[in-house]
Order: structure tokens, then sequence, then C-alpha cells
């Protein structure tokens, strides 16, 4: 699903306007990039137009919209005040009304999209890590199969093997179902890594959006930008060498080798 | 040195015979993949969990529970900024005119004395952060624990919260952080890393010793800071020697 914002205020953004384009893992960049994450959900208030596939929102087709998308929040909150999870599964599907006619099937598939253990479901809440909290967030977001699905700081907290497995998942729902992905991260390195498109917020609108690389590698943008591409842009700038674009420190270690030798 | 406080032949949980020391006045990052009891550890430090006779306390600094501070969620009683760091001296006793001169100092070290009058709501993850600090410090206690307090925070901010914890350091406080990756590592000086795998401490040492260990912590999933990474990498192909935290040195060194 593409989602265009066109002029688009609100209590904090002014004048935004952008496209999330569909097919592709959008990053969003700078201060405020999580409210801006409400915005796209329909959470918060919003004056302007915003068009969903070219169809316009209006306030009759609202609910439309809204049910296609999924927010998964930085943080676990326990909506129901219910520890024991596989109530909190029922519960979040009475909650987002919908219509299932196997429940435990469809909360087993999304355990299993996500690689929980079944057994999962017979423990509680407060009892699991942060990373087994950062899944289950993401198993609970499947099960309503939306078609955006927006993320806010998902790789926070979870070491490298999790972040592997996390950007597996993200990719083959792009891939195979199609979703269109965004994520919100302060860590330039992230963004650059696992985004193809990036929107870059500034004094509450948009500064800049593009391709995520040709964005990092524009001089100039006044922004934070991830550590390898600072090192490449401070080698042109000190010693005039042009180093390729890299994403991994191996293939940059070859580049400086074959050039200093 | 001696230690702080002690954990010896701790059983529980990922934890088998487990021991550590923390040594006074010392600066200590506890790291490890997710689920290798990171946090349990905090808790297990802060006096939380009951395990009885296996923690020992220096009872001659820690003389009472408002000796040590455990900061984990970031949970405020008041709506104000002021109001919930007052309240921890008020709930002491402490006298007006003392409260409103560790209040200003305390605020104007963690830089949030413009923030003071303003609603917790209206904060963001960082400025949230450094006021729950503000109000968990500003009792002087002995032994501060932060459970993953740089989650949130941007490589920028990662820096400054250092610079904070350094000198909150100065102040005489021992401080213990957990941290579930190694970027803020590099921002600290004379830093003590614990690196724990499934309930067991598979590295310890100084900040450069253990992160030069990159076989070992990508093993177990911990990603090494840029800086590091490249250096280690260059090492390998003997374009340098040790471990360049400077980009712009670095760069240097290697066109020379």
């Amino acid at each position: 699903m593409e989602i265009k914002f066109s002029h688009v205020n609100s209590k904090i953004f002014s004048d935004l306007s952008f496209v999330i384009p569909k097919g592709e893992i959008t990053g969003i960049y700078g201060e405020n990039g999580d409210k801006l994450l409400r915005l796209i959900s329909l959470e918060d208030d919003s004056k302007g137009i915003i068009y969903f596939n070219k169809i316009r929102k209006l306030r009759r087709n609202y609910y439309l919209f809204s049910k296609t998308i999924e927010l998964v929040e930085k943080r676990f909150v326990n909506l129901f005040d219910i520890d024991n999870i596989y109530e909190y599964f029922r519960e979040y599907i009475r909650y987002r009304k919908l219509e299932v006619d196997d429940i435990d099937k469809k909360i087993k598939d999304s355990l299993r999209i996500v690689g929980l253990k079944v057994d999962i479901l017979e423990r509680r809440i407060s009892t699991l890590t942060g990373s087994e909290l950062k899944l289950l967030q993401f198993a609970l977001a499947f099960i309503t199969n939306p078609k955006v699905i927006l993320l806010d700081e998902p790789f926070r907290g979870l070491d490298l093997n999790t972040r592997k497995k996390l950007i597996r998942i993200i990719n083959r729902l792009k891939d195979k179902f199609a979703k269109t992905i965004v994520i919100y991260s302060n860590n330039p390195n992230y963004l650059y890594q696992y985004t193809d498109y990036l929107i870059v917020l500034s004094n509450n609108t948009v500064l800049v959006e593009g391709n995520t690389s040709d964005i990092f590698f524009d001089n100039k943008y006044n922004i934070k930008r991830p550590d390898i591409v600072s090192f490449i842009l401070l080698v042109k700038e000190k010693k005039n060498v042009k180093l390729p674009r890299r994403e991994s420190v191996m293939d940059l270690i070859k580049d400086i080798y074959w050039n200093v030798k | 040195m001696s230690s702080l406080v002690s954990v010896d032949n701790l059983m529980l949980g990922p934890f088998t015979k487990f021991s550590i020391e923390i040594p006074l006045n010392s600066l200590v990052f506890v790291t490890g993949s997710n689920n290798s009891g990171k946090s349990l550890l905090l808790k297990v430090l802060a006096g939380i969990v009951n395990i009885k006779n296996k923690i020992t306390y220096d009872k001659e600094i820690i003389k009472s529970d408002n000796d040590i501070s455990y900061i984990a969620t970031l949970t405020f009683n008041y709506a104000t900024v002021l109001k919930n760091i007052r309240y921890p001296l008020e709930r002491l006793g402490y006298e007006d005119d003392k409260i409103n001169v560790l209040v200003r100092d305390i605020a104007k070290d963690l830089k949030i004395t413009n923030l003071l009058n303003k609603n917790i709501k209206d904060l963001n993850e960082y400025e949230k952060l450094r006021v729950f600090l503000a109000s968990k410090v500003i009792y002087n206690p002995k032994l501060l624990l932060l459970d993953d307090p740089c989650l949130f925070l941007s490589p920028l901010e990662k820096e400054e919260f250092m610079g904070f914890l350094e000198q909150l350091r100065t102040r005489g406080i021992t401080i213990v952080v957990s941290s579930s990756s190694l970027d803020e590592v590099v921002y600290t000086i004379n830093s003590i890393i614990y690196v724990l795998d499934k309930g067991m401490i598979v590295s310890n040492g100084d900040m450069l010793e253990v992160l030069s260990d990159d076989s070992l912590l990508n093993k177990i999933g911990l990603e090494l800071p840029f800086m590091v990474d490249l250096s280690v990498k260059l090492e390998y192909y003997n374009l340098t020697d040790k471990i360049n935290l400077s980009p712009l040195g670095m760069v240097e060194h290697l066109w020379k």
C-alpha cells in the first residue's frame, strides 16, 4: 500500500508532504519520528490530504484504513492487565474485532512467523525477557494481517542474532506478502543497513526524502550519519580518496587495503 | 581496590555458582546477548531478589536501603519534573533551603535546569531519563544500578549520558550499568566490562581489552562499535597495531 501525505498539519508537524512507497522498507529519521508514526497510523489527529493507495482518507472511510495499519510500539504496553499470554492473545483478537474461525490456529501461526515456541502461551508476560517481549509484540501485530506495519525503534535491545532474525521476518513480509513497512529509528546505522527509502524530519517538517544511501552520502544535510558513511566521507574530505559506498566493515577494509598498500 | 558489593556462589535462574565483585568507586558495564542474565544480575546487586547469604555489601558504606538506587523502568509519581526530583528529599526530611540547593546543583549537572517546570508528559525519552536519574541520585546513594539506560538514546545522547555518569562517579557513587549494546561503552574512561553469556562471565577486564576480542563478542551476538570493529580488522591486515577510537586519527594514520 502506498501512503501519500500532502500538506498535512498536526499539533506537532507543519506542512508535511511525503510518499511512502509500496514494496519497500521506508525509514523515518529525525526528531519526533515516533510521533510521525502515530500520525500515519491515524492514531493522532491531523489536517490535510492523506491518500492510501490513491484513495483519499475521509471521515467516512477512516475505519477502513485504520484497521489495516498496525503500530508496534517501542515498549510493550499491557493493554488489558492480563498476564497469561494465551489469554492476552484472545483478548487482543476480541479488542481488534477480528473475525477468526480457529483462534488457536491463528495464534500458533502468528507465533511461528516470529519464531516463538508454542509453549510460550502458558507463560506469563511479566516473566518474559526483553527480546521475548519484542517478538511477542510482533506476533500480536501479525494476527490482524495488516497491510502496513509501523515499527517504532524495533531493534533496540536486541542482540545481533535476534536482530538478524527480525530483519529476515521483515524482509519476508515485504517480499512475499507485499507489506508496507515503516521503521522509525534514531540510530542511523540501522536505517542505513535495513531501509531502502528514507524520510528525514527536521524542524517538525520533512527535510528530505529519497533513496536512503543517497541521502546519507549527500554532504548537504546536517544530520548524524551512519559511522561507515561518515568514515568514507572523511577519507574523501581529508585525503581526496573516493572509496566506494559500503555497508559492511569487511568490504571497507578491503577498499582501504588496496588503496593504501 | 576493596569491593563495595560482592556476590558469591549464586544459584538462580541462568546462574550456577556465579560470583562477581564490584570494586568501590568503579564504573562497571554488564553486557551480554539477550537472555544472558544481565538484568537479573542488576536486580540481585540491588538486593531486590532475595538470595539470602549470597550477597555481601561493605557495611561501612552501604548502611541502609537508601544507599542503593536502582533504575529500570522510568515511572514517575508526580506530574511535574520539579516535584519528582524534590520528593525523595522531602521524604527524608531535608530542610527546604537544603533541598533547593541540591535540586539546583543536580539539575545543572544533568543539564535539566530548563526542564524543571515542565510536565513529565511533555518530555522526550532522553529528558525523562535524566529527570529520573536526578531523582535517584539527589540523596547521594553509594551504589547506582542502571538497567539498560541507553536503550532508546541516539548515538550523540549516549555519548553525553556517559559523561554524566563519569561525573556522578566523581561524587563517590559506584555505578553498575547493564547494556544490550557496546556502543556506549567507548564513551567512558577506565570502565570495567563484564560480558555474560547464559549466566556465565565469558570475558571481563578493562574496556579496550575486552572489546578487542571480536571473535568472542560476535559469537555471542554482540556487535562491536564501528571504530573498534574497523581497528580490529585493520590489525589483521597489518594496517594498524592498536585500537583507534578517533576516525580522523585513523585516517591520518592510514594515509600518512
